[in-house]
């Protein structure tokens, strides 16, 4: 079986628990993102990958072949780190060189791959700086084309764009997108920045408390969170609990009930919870509780310019929805409004 | 005491502490006379050495004297001659010493400066029972009070009996490894004048003596800068013969059969000695006479009895009062065996040589 | 209505009623205790200059060169080739030994571990070199234990000599400076932090690799500050040579010493030590100008 596979994958410290029993498929040539909470144990698992730690249990494999205990530097894995670890005392070429002349590859051989490689990050004329004279977003290319100048199988990506501003960040994120695609290089990011999972990621690994939540693509994982924690992890949602009562509905702490998508097979009576994004809620002047549509009265409105926040208590529960300003109602605190749940929105999670 | 100076008194340690704390705390030998009460009361500034040719300075000498005239004596001791010429010259004309007790090299470098005044002989009676080449020294600055001597030291474990010459030195059979004295110290100089005898030569040529110095250099370990490390070589069995060395340097060792340390003045050429001097600086802060009293202090027999006995060292008082308990002692020099064998080198001659002596000796060695 | 700004100058009662110092006259308030206790230092070295072209007997009024003159006599200046031979073999060697010790001690994630190594490589310094060179003695003597050990074996038939001599000399060096050359090399890898090293296992480099070519030359910084101290200290080394040296490796502070006591040359002695600071001064500057480029790269970055 081609690809990295991880198996049983488990890493203690002493009594404490970094990551335990993960298994995991990785296919050839996709963007992979750990993505999780600080202290989840993503970027343990990264650099077990990496061969930066050991394994307490378990086996990677990779095309078929056991690697779980080879040495970091013959694993043949190009990583790019948090602090991206340019060397000071090389210039921008002799960084990207240093992978080929560990791997005795010729000067000529050396000197070719780094222009080629300088081309593609597009810092061509930078081949002869020394590292601290780059600016950010230049030192962040020149660590990527450090990482993949020795053709690696894997490319490990360890929260490389932290340091780096909202913007520039953003179009960092689009950049390393493009390369991998055009390298067709299998890549896994650990970020904690859910936007950046999205943007970038072919598949999402969601990690919380030391194991692997769920694993499936940006929409799956945000469409159909696995569980309350993944659904509280990405984006924000409203989550509220709720009672089955069949027949497609659920009733609310308040009394009044709603219309949830049928083909959730549950037992009637189970305390359950309720996922609601705010962009499906809609908002509309009072109206007489019916069908999906509940009355409620607004407690809190953040207008933040591009859009508006607005929090409606109704039915015992706190919603908030979210409109840009030209849906937007005018609403003040107080004030009575009417909100619809579309029942294909309501997304029903096992307590 | 004892940072990193490295001058030669300081490694003198406090060997005859033990012997002598009870004649200086109990009763002192000398009683007060009654007659001399004119210093009652009056201060005196001593500037001494801070080892224990000091110490017995001050227990034989200032605390008898304090004794005896109901004067006070304040000391200041400090590690070196030099020193001692750093702390008077930084002084100038202002000194804060009325004597300072110091080697013959230090009282030339002071007098040299002008700093010293030439005391009156006349007031110092007993210096009529001292031998005229000690009375005085540095140009008649400085009044002698004691001689430092050098010994021939060797190993009572190699050696049967104390050699009789320094060709013993040169006896690669008797005594396969030696040392010699540190190229700094007088006494390395007069090893240099001995080398020279012994080839044919004298200090005037002095040629045969480096050459005859140079036959020695593959069996000497070390010029010996530091006594105890010397003691130690002896006591393992490292080291032969050497000198000329002091026996004052390490009495406590010498004592103790464990060091198997041996030392003789009996070498038939005689043994060389450094008269130490007591100098007056100009403008001193004190009493005239107290200081002339003082000085004379110095060179009572009985004071300087104690003295040779204290410290090893040869009295310069033709009468001292050497107990028949310590003449038994090969190391307590008796002033008829100075008499007979001590030679005294010419301080002045040698000031013109030192600095071309020095450099010689220090490239023989040099390994 | 009368119109109000938002923000409006409020009269604060001032923080201090004393006039307050400008921050320059601040700053070197704040100096002046160290800069007296330098500027006294300084002064010493200054009156060195000025009695190194004194005479004998006049050092404060004399001029002449003959000092200096004197120091061209082949007797200085074989002294003055050995001092910087031998300080420069000992920086060499301190600081290939203490590479090691440093590395090991900037990697030991227990503090505690770290403090005992710490007060391991400080040891030397607590203990008197009057009684270090006993120790020696007792170690590397003719009759000392390894000697001793040996002649048990049947390696050797008759001592060897390992004091009194350059060798020793060399070793007592190596051994009183070994904590200068690990205090800043320890400290400049501290400064290169792991990830660095990660970054280089992953590009395929080896243990070995790594420290070669990325742990070295990021501390390249404090190794020459170790090796520029272990030389200098070990250029004005008195004790080591007087007490190893059995006086027989006459280094050119002992020369100095000899002056003095008993020669009082001040002059001489004077112009010996003021060719060795210059001579260490020229030395170590040209250190800072060959390697002033790279570690200049290297500050700028971390």
């Amino acid at each position: 079986m081609t690809g990295l596979i991880l198996e049983n994958v488990e890493k203690h410290y002493g009594t404490a628990c970094a990551v335990r029993d993960v298994n995991l498929h990785l296919p050839e040539g996709k963007l992979v993102c750990f993505l999780g909470p600080s202290g989840c144990g993503k970027t343990t698992l990264l650099r077990m990958i990496a061969g930066l730690e050991s394994l307490s249990g378990g086996e990677i494999r990779l095309d078929g072949e056991d690697i779980g205990h080879t040495p970091a530097h013959l694993r043949n894995f190009g990583m790019v780190f948090q602090s991206l670890a340019l060397f000071p005392h090389m210039t921008v070429g002799e960084n990207i060189a240093y992978p080929l002349k560990l791997r005795g590859v010729g000067k000529a051989e050396q000197q070719a791959r780094v222009v080629e490689l300088l081309e593609l990050i597009q810092l061509q004329a930078m081949i002869d700086r020394p590292v601290a004279k780059l600016s950010g977003g230049q030192r962040q290319r020149v660590a990527i084309a450090r990482a993949i100048a020795a053709r690696p199988k894997i490319l490990l990506l360890d929260e490389p764009l932290s340091a780096l501003d909202a913007k520039l960040r953003e179009s960092m994120q689009v950049e390393i997108r493009q390369l991998q695609q055009r390298l067709n290089i299998t890549t896994i990011l650990v970020t904690h920045d859910q936007r950046e999972a999205m943007t970038m990621a072919d598949i999402v690994v969601v990690l919380g408390e030391h194991r692997v939540q769920q694993v499936g693509t940006p929409i799956e994982i945000y469409r159909h969170p696995a569980n309350e924690f993944v659904a509280d992890f990405i984006g924000s949602g409203n989550i509220f609990p709720a009672t089955t009562l069949g027949n497609g509905r659920v009733g609310l702490p308040g009394g009044d009930t709603l219309e949830v998508p049928a083909s959730h097979s549950v037992i009637v009576g189970e305390k359950i919870k309720l996922l609601v994004r705010p962009e499906d809620l809609q908002l509309s002047s009072p109206q007489a509780t019916a069908g999906n549509r509940l009355l409620g009265k607004v407690t809190f409105v953040r207008d933040i310019g591009a859009t508006v926040e607005t929090t409606v208590e109704c039915s015992g529960v706190s919603f908030t929805a979210l409109n840009t300003p030209c849906q937007g109602m005018d609403l003040g605190i107080g004030q009575a409004v009417s909100v619809t749940i579309p029942a294909q929105a309501c997304r029903l999670l096992s307590a | 005491m004892g940072e990193h100076d490295l001058n030669r008194r300081q490694f003198i340690k406090t060997a005859s502490v033990v012997s002598v704390a009870a004649a200086a705390m109990s009763v002192p030998f000398i009683s007060a006379r009654a007659s001399d009460t004119r210093f009652v009361g009056k201060t005196l500034r001593l500037l001494t050495w801070s080892d224990d040719t000091g110490l017995a300075a001050l227990r034989n000498i200032a605390a008898t004297f304090e004794a005896k005239t109901g004067a006070k004596v304040i000391a200041d001791r400090t590690g070196s001659t030099s020193e001692m010429v750093a702390k008077l010259k930084a002084g100038g004309d202002r000194p804060q010493y009325d004597i300072i007790t110091l080697a013959g090299v230090g009282a030339e470098g002071l007098a040299a400066a002008g700093l010293l005044e030439k005391p009156d002989l006349n007031r110092i009676p007993n210096l009529v029972d001292v031998p005229a080449q000690y009375r005085t020294g540095a140009g008649g600055h400085g009044i002698g009070y004691l001689l430092w001597c050098n010994s021939l030291v060797y190993s009572t474990r190699t050696l049967k009996q104390a050699p009789d010459s320094y060709a013993a030195l040169w006896d690669a059979e008797l005594a396969p490894n030696i040392f010699l004295p540190p190229p700094n110290w007088t006494e390395a100089m007069d090893l240099i004048i001995i080398a020279a005898k012994l080839a044919g030569g004298d200090e005037h040529n002095i040629e045969p003596g480096f050459k005859k110095l140079a036959e020695l250099k593959d069996r000497v370990m070390t010029l010996g800068e530091n006594p105890n490390q010397i003691a130690e070589l002896f006591r393992t069995g490292s080291l032969d013969m050497g000198g000329l060395y002091a026996p004052a340097f390490f009495p406590k060792q010498i004592r103790d059969p464990a060091y198997g340390l041996g030392a003789t003045f009996g070498m038939k050429e005689g043994f060389y000695t450094d008269l130490m001097l007591s100098v007056m600086p100009k403008n001193r802060p004190g009493d005239t006479d107290l200081a002339y009293a003082f000085i004379d202090h110095s060179l009572d027999p009985l004071v300087q009895g104690k003295m040779a006995e204290d410290i090893f060292n040869g009295p310069v008082n033709a009468k001292a009062i050497i107990s028949s308990e310590a003449r038994k002692s090969p190391y307590i020099l008796t002033p008829e065996q100075i008499a007979d064998k001590a030679i005294m080198h010419d301080n002045a001659f040698l000031a013109t040589v030192h600095d071309q002596w020095i450099r010689r000796y220090t490239e023989i060695f040099s390994s | 209505m009368e119109h109000q700004a938002l923000t409006h100058p409020q009269s604060v009662a001032p923080m201090r009623s004393r006039r307050s110092l400008s921050p320059t006259a601040r700053a070197w308030f704040f100096l002046s205790p160290s800069m007296l206790f330098l500027g006294v230092l300084i002064a010493a070295s200054l009156l060195v200059l000025r009695m190194s072209v004194g005479t004998k007997g006049a050092e404060w009024s004399g001029f002449s060169l003959a000092s200096y003159g004197q120091l061209l006599e082949p007797y200085y200046l074989k002294s003055l080739l050995l001092t910087l031979r031998l300080a420069l073999i000992s920086a060499v060697i301190a600081v290939l030994l203490a590479i090691p010790v440093a590395y090991t001690m900037s990697r030991l994630a227990s503090p505690l571990l770290r403090r005992v190594f710490l007060a391991a490589v400080l040891l030397p310094l607590l203990v008197n070199l009057l009684l270090q060179s006993y120790g020696w003695l007792v170690i590397l003597g003719p009759a000392g234990m390894l000697n001793q050990a040996l002649i048990g074996l049947g390696l050797i038939k008759r001592p060897i000599m390992l004091l009194y001599n350059q060798n020793g000399v060399l070793m007592g060096l190596v051994q009183t400076a070994f904590p200068l050359a690990v205090l800043p090399i320890a400290s400049a890898m501290r400064g290169v932090a792991r990830s660095y090293e990660e970054a280089a296992a992953t590009l395929g480099a080896s243990r070995f690799q790594v420290f070669r070519q990325v742990v070295l030359p990021m501390s390249l910084p404090g190794i020459i500050t170790g090796a520029t101290l272990v030389f200098a200290y070990n250029a004005s080394s008195f004790v080591v040579p007087l007490l190893l040296g059995g006086r027989r490796v006459p280094m050119l502070a002992v020369m100095v010493h000899d002056q003095i006591a008993p020669l009082m040359n001040w002059p001489a002695a004077s112009a010996a030590g003021v060719v060795l600071i210059v001579t260490t001064l020229l030395i170590m500057t040209l250190s800072e100008y060959f390697t002033g480029r790279r570690r200049r790269m290297l500050e700028a970055s971390q």
